[in-house]
């Protein structure tokens, strides 16, 4: 197998990238300055050797502990659970969550065979006993999907016997959407959990 | 080409890319459909919350025969089933029905599955108490609608109906209820007749007769299915037995 195929190979297992994208970009870097190749293939090897889960939210992380979990100013009686890495930056560009994170690593999805024992519920769970009281609230951030409901169930019948607060994220009409383009079950969500004013 | 529209009743999704979603759909008139829906995770998709796993409506997609997978104009969204995530049985229950479908059904149509399917997912939402039942009830519905049903009146074997207070075994492998005579020395579960009229209630779609023994009657459907129906063991089955509440001590 050449070079060209095998590198068109691994661009095109990459998510969201095709066999023709995945040629494209093989040829776009043997077009292009070579440093630049170079650059490319070292960040590639730094990230598969620096990277690495979080000791203790899973998040991913450069040390031991993601920048999160080390942050002393970070409330850690506030932990929220969400299903992958990458729901905690959709959070953090939030600005407006001050606690820590547990990575989930996924939701209960029986048809794919994931349960309880193929997610990070056990280290939560851990996590919050050792905890001793601090952790006050457990706010959990799965999905709106019918999986992300039933996960948020069996999180809550876990960690409540263990003492926090447990709350679930609220649904509803989108920031900046005409009310008149929200479909009617997001409607139907949003006058469920309306609020007093 | 003309888009179609068809009752439909979507089984699963998968993310794909970083707007789109591959879904897979029980439909009325065009049996087992894969869809591509582009756009659906985007930000202000429409029809976000609508294309929830187990929500029926109206599918209407673009159909061309030779390709895996079609593509979706739209999904109305008539039913959403949001009550099936708030709770774990009637998640797993409805996980495995649609795990039944998914490894068994066609792209021929079927409206007796389908119809099935969405008894299936109905019950187990409204179920107030007999989650359990409505949860063994949809498995063993799907596994009629298949066409496989287990004989339970006459003995398998020699045909004679079983009498009143009669103890037969469950023989999976044969499709039904050994009488006492023929399932002499088989090690297959006993099945007495309350149980009998259980099953057959559960097979009816009934909840009505309380169950006595979930855990029993999952190992009966779990057998029957693993031999007559799914070429493999289903993974939904082994998490609704986590879920099912367990047996009372005999």
């Amino acid at each position: 197998m050449s070079v060209i195929d095998q590198l068109t190979g691994e661009f095109a297992r990459l998510p969201g990238i095709g066999p023709k994208t995945a040629l494209r970009l093989v040829h776009h870097l043997m077009k292009g300055p070579k440093d630049d190749a170079r650059r490319l293939s070292r960040a590639v090897m730094e990230l598969a050797e620096r990277i690495r889960p979080c000791a203790r939210c899973g998040n991913f992380s450069e040390h031991e502990l993601c920048e999160v979990c080390a942050n002393p100013r970070r409330d850690s009686g506030l932990i929220c659970v969400v299903e992958e890495a990458f729901d905690v930056g959709a959070i953090e560009r939030a600005g407006q969550y001050r606690g820590v994170f547990h990575v989930l690593g996924g939701r209960l999805s029986p048809l794919d065979g994931i349960g309880p024992e193929e997610l990070s519920v056990a280290p939560l769970l851990e996590r919050v006993r050792a905890s001793g009281g601090e952790v006050r609230e457990v706010i959990i951030a799965t999905n709106a999907s019918v999986e992300g409901e039933a996960t948020a169930v069996y999180l809550e019948q876990q960690i409540r016997p263990l003492g926090p607060k447990v709350s679930r994220l609220a649904r509803g009409i989108p920031v900046g959407s005409d009310l008149e383009y929200v479909d009617g079950t997001t409607i139907a969500e949003a006058l469920a959990g309306r609020r007093e004013m | 080409m003309a888009p179609v529209s068809t009752s439909a009743v979507l089984l699963r999704a998968h993310p794909y890319g970083e707007t789109s979603r591959v879904l897979r759909f029980l439909t009325e008139d065009h049996g087992l459909l894969g869809v591509m829906a582009k756009g659906v995770r985007g930000e202000g998709g429409r029809g976000v919350t609508a294309v929830s796993t187990f929500a029926s409506g109206v599918l209407t997609v673009y159909v061309k025969p030779q390709r895996e997978l079609q593509t979706m104009k739209d999904f109305a969204c008539t039913r959403l089933r949001g009550g099936l995530g708030a709770s774990l049985l009637r998640f797993a229950g409805a996980s495995t029905v649609a795990e039944l479908v998914l490894a068994h059904a066609e792209s021929d149509p079927n409206p007796t599955l389908f119809h099935a399917m969405e008894a299936a997912l109905d019950r187990l939402e409204e179920a107030s108490e007999a989650v359990a039942a409505a949860a063994l009830a949809g498995v063993w519905g799907i596994v009629e609608a298949l066409g496989f049903a287990p004989q339970l009146e006459a003995c398998i074997r020699c045909g004679e109906r079983l009498g009143e207070d009669e103890v037969g075994r469950f023989e999976a492998a044969a499709g039904g209820i050994l009488c006492a005579r023929c399932g002499e020395g088989s090690q297959s579960p006993r099945v007495g007749p309350i149980a009998r009229s259980q099953l057959q209630a559960l097979l009816e779609g009934r909840l009505d007769a309380p169950i006595t023994f979930p855990r029993r009657h999952l190992a009966l459907v779990s057998d029957f299915v693993a031999y007559h129906v799914a070429s493999r063991p289903l993974r939904s089955l082994r998490f609704l037995g986590d879920v099912l509440p367990p047996d009372p001590e005999e």
